[in-house]
């Protein structure tokens, strides 16, 4: 069973450099209220250079969330910017398969 | 009976915290009545995609207005969820956000899923049903100490 549900209200956005490129952590739920604030991140970050999105932490994801990481694996193509997505957590896995965007986004399970 | 009393919210459709708030109180009042942990995943996605779907479309070009969750046990073990706004009705949009995927996930995700107009022609309504199989008398399950209060609360 999960905890208290005011404990998962908490939506972060941590950001570490490993092997020379960005890791952006984005931890907790993962929908409308909260994926203006991933995207507003992942836009800043593209540009700079190598990223990786870590989505082991993503606790709930629904559409609008995949929807993201569509639009974005899409816009890092269009100008040629690096972005993998890394660990999808159980909840985003099935997520992606259930709609069917796997191809989309490129290799998510690397 | 405490188990089959509904569960009824009426809130305004903005700002988008609206959605994981409800969507929470939703899969604690369904972890109530006994949901199993898969369940309450499925419960909480469909109902996150109803309740975006209100957010996002049924006010477009007008001012928020409301978005009305019910929830009732049916038959003992199924769990009827309904979520209504009184906005323009299910119409599509040339300019929607995001790529079309919530209906196919409510559809996919629920055991039963509809979407119409509102008998009132003002809005939409989303149905969606749950089995809950093995559910426990609350009287006898662990879910019966957790702080819910499955009581009409209108605000």
């Amino acid at each position: 069973m999960t905890g208290q549900s005011q404990d998962t209200s908490r939506f972060e956005i941590s950001t570490v450099a490993q092997d020379g490129r960005q890791v952006i952590i984005p931890e907790g739920e993962l929908d409308l209220s909260t994926v203006p604030l991933l995207e507003q991140r992942l836009n800043q970050a593209l540009p700079a250079g190598d990223a990786m999105l870590d989505l082991s932490r993503v606790s709930f994801i629904d559409s609008t969330g995949i929807a993201l990481l569509v639009s974005i694996s899409a816009t890092a193509r269009e100008h040629g910017w690096h972005l993998k997505l890394r660990d999808p957590s159980p909840q985003v896995e099935r997520l992606i398969k259930l709609t069917g965007v796997t191809e989309l986004l490129g290799s998510p399970g690397e | 009976m405490l188990s089959a009393a509904p569960w009824e919210r009426h809130v305004l459709a903005d700002p988008p915290t609206v959605i994981p708030t409800l969507r929470r109180e939703l899969v604690d009042y369904a972890r109530f009545l006994g949901a199993s942990a898969e369940t309450c995943d499925a419960i909480a996605l469909a109902v996150s995609e109803a309740l975006t779907n209100v957010v996002q479309h049924a006010y477009v070009g007008q001012e928020p207005g409301p978005i009305i969750v019910e929830a009732l046990l049916e038959r003992r073990n199924q769990l009827l969820l309904r979520v209504s706004d009184e906005g323009q009705g299910p119409t599509p949009r040339a300019d929607s956000p995001g790529l079309g995927l919530g209906l196919g996930v409510m559809a996919q995700t629920a055991d039963d899923f509809n979407i119409s107009n509102r008998e009132d022609n003002r809005g939409t309504v989303v149905t969606l049903r749950f089995s809950l199989p093995n559910r426990d008398p609350i009287s006898q399950g662990p879910a019966a100490t957790r702080n819910v209060d499955p009581t009409v609360q209108i605000r």
